[in-house]
């Protein structure tokens, strides 16, 4: 780090080097950026797979992506190659990557995401496990298990009893949820050491000359900058909820960060650390550059101020004065 | 119509594409900016780094948020007004997969041909001579080119542009080549008709082809003079009553009805050929999973591929049309 900037950070147990993630489903299993010349993993705080579930997937038909104005609607459906693979064939690959891998895990009842979690957490091989809670409920006609603060503990529940402690879950909030702050908490309540958010904006797109839905799948989730006010406020007050409640778990912020000044607000907003999903479409080396854009934000803040905390991106943590 | 039998030549075959590859981001500079016909254009771009290795049916993957930086002075053609920024000033956020047109890696330069089909294309045929294009490539899995049989293009629309690379291949390698293209009117295709126009000095899709030496038939559905009446399947109705026909290998690009129509006549005649096919595309380079079309191994069940690493070009009997 030059000029004695700080960013590393701690995050559930987890040391990363900078507070710079790359987001569930933009780095598929982490392997495929590797053919791109100049493409260095370790700049980076640490990857979030492609989320896994316990059979193989093989998703939604396409048309699974559109832009938007200011974002991307997806619908991909879980393609996925099923646990089993992903620890045989994936893990070892990313053993010595020099950056945290973050497994994210998904199911549509309860006891499949305790096996994904239980099978995963024997593996070992990586350094958190984040649980996709927005996946439809299928005993509870396909509500999602992040709408509720009951469900989304049920999940969290017997993922933590599954791993046992073994490794830090991650719980990932929907902004569909009527009250992300009372799911968030009933995470927490569940055993989760810390919490990410917020996951895409349910949306969709039509078509107005076919008179039809543009993805195949009708509803997709929407990214991109266009979501990050919306991502912002749900930070803040999940954030500010966990304060009053006295429970000192740290947040991983998202939701349309393209610029080291976007991620510093998350951090600002409440967040230990952010990831970033969308922009690495049209730049795949943009969380190398967010992490190096922070630095330079911090040294120039304490240019500014000659405060030496001002070096430290954990004294920026929910620093916003409001 | 006639078309006539493919001779071989004894030209020694060019080095054969690498199989695996790596992928760069480049800021190319662009050369010249042209429109082509209709709502086509046509960039021609200084990138050598990628013109060294890019391969007939790869792609480019462009970042088309508008000329923002020039690396030289605009020389000539000033940008025309950016009609597709007029919605919101909206830039586009996701890259645009565009196939690779024409390559000299001598030169360092790769051209692209594409349609205005929205705001990201739109947006790219407003850059102009001396700006700065972002790409990342080359990208995907090109045409496999190996084999010695004669070939068959079969071209409908913006299909010619990557064909067109092609075809300069295959002819390199001494391989004759017969083309077979479809366009809707003479007006979306204007330089089909005429084997010697030029538009400021670039020649475009068959006219291109011509001259490299393949041998061309057209045809329009609007059935101006000198086409084929109807769509391309008419012409390789045609050509598939030959004898010898089944002898050729083929290479399709399209529209999806008119590939999955050609696939299946083909099929059924019993030729090899191979498809490239065209789908929204997130990262492109395989990590999302956006762009899947659905495709069977030989005894396996179907699946869906990524069009962006799997293919763009997949074995006409791969997928499922």
């Amino acid at each position: 780090m030059s000029g004695g900037v700080k960013l590393n950070v701690e995050v559930a147990g987890v040391n990363l080097k900078n507070p710079v993630l790359i987001a569930s489903g933009v780095c598929g299993y982490g392997l495929d950026f590797r053919r791109l010349v100049d493409y260095r993993p370790e700049a980076v705080g640490g990857l979030v797979l492609k989320g896994t579930t316990l059979k193989p997937r093989e998703g939604n038909p396409p048309i699974r992506i559109v832009e938007t104005a200011g974002g991307v609607l997806n619908s991909i459906g879980l393609q996925n190659m099923g646990v089993d693979a992903l620890i045989r064939e994936v893990l070892p690959q990313l053993a010595g990557s020099g950056t945290a891998v973050i497994l994210n895990i998904a199911g549509h009842n309860v006891e499949e995401y305790a096996e994904v979690a239980q099978r995963c957490a024997a593996a070992g091989g990586f350094n958190a496990l984040e649980v996709n809670i927005s996946c439809p409920n299928v005993a509870k006609g396909g509500m999602a298990f992040g709408t509720d603060p009951c469900m989304a503990a049920e999940v969290v529940g017997a993922v933590t009893s599954a791993v046992n402690g073994r490794f830090p879950v991650i719980a990932k909030l929907s902004p569909a949820a009527g009250d992300i702050a009372a799911v968030g908490l009933a995470c927490v309540e569940a055993g989760a050491d810390a919490l990410s958010l917020i996951n895409t904006v349910p949306g969709m797109a039509i078509d107005a000359r076919r008179r039809r839905p543009v993805l195949a799948n009708v509803v997709g989730g929407l990214s991109g900058p266009a979501i990050k006010p919306i991502a912002l406020l749900r930070v803040r007050q999940v954030f500010l909820a966990l304060k009053r409640a006295g429970k000192d778990i740290p947040l991983i912020g998202m939701g349309g960060i393209v610029t080291a000044e976007d991620a510093l607000e998350f951090i600002l907003a409440g967040a230990t650390a952010v990831q970033i999903g969308t922009a690495t479409f049209y730049d795949p080396l943009i969380g190398a550059r967010v992490a190096e854009g922070l630095e330079e934000m911090l040294l120039d803040n304490y240019r500014c101020s000659g405060r030496e905390k001002d070096l430290d991106i954990r004294h920026y943590v929910g620093a916003l004065e409001d | 119509m006639g078309i006539p039998k493919p001779t071989t030549n004894n030209q020694q075959p060019a080095t054969a594409p690498a199989g695996r590859y790596s992928m760069l981001q480049e800021n190319g500079r662009v050369m010249e900016s042209l429109p082509a016909y209709g709502n086509h254009h046509i960039l021609r771009i200084h990138a050598p780094d990628i013109a060294a290795t890019i391969q007939p049916g790869q792609f480019l993957h462009i970042y088309c948020n508008g000329p923002v930086e020039r690396i030289s002075d605009r020389t000539a053609n000033p940008a025309p007004e950016p009609s597709g920024l007029d919605r919101l000033q909206r830039k586009p956020l996701l890259r645009r997969p565009i196939s690779v047109f024409r390559r000299d890696s001598a030169e360092g330069e790769i051209s692209v041909l594409f349609r205005q089909a929205g705001l990201g294309t739109e947006t790219l045929a407003v850059y102009g001579a001396g700006d700065k294009v972002d790409m990342l490539g080359p990208l995907g899995r090109g045409f496999d080119t190996k084999g010695d049989a004669p070939a068959l293009l079969i071209a409908g629309g913006i299909g010619i542009a990557p064909l067109t690379a092609l075809a300069a291949e295959l002819l390199g390698r001494g391989r004759p080549v017969t083309v077979l293209a479809g366009m809707r009117d003479a007006a979306s295709f204007p330089l089909l008709l005429d084997n010697s126009s030029t538009i400021l000095g670039c020649k475009a899709g068959i006219a291109l082809m011509c001259e490299m030496g393949a041998i061309s038939a057209v045809a329009s559905e609007a059935g101006e003079s000198g086409t084929h009446p109807g769509l391309v399947t008419g012409l390789l109705e045609m050509f598939l009553e030959q004898d010898g026909a089944e002898d050729y290998e083929a290479f399709v690009c399209g529209p999806g009805i008119m590939m999955s129509r050609v696939s299946a006549m083909l099929i059924e005649a019993g030729l090899q050929g191979q498809a490239l096919l065209e789908e929204r595309m997130g990262c492109g380079i395989g990590a999302c999973m956006a762009c899947v079309c659905r495709t069977r191994a030989e005894g396996e069940e179907t699946e869906y591929s990524r069009v962006c690493v799997d293919g763009p070009v997949f074995d006409i009997r791969e997928v499922v049309w």
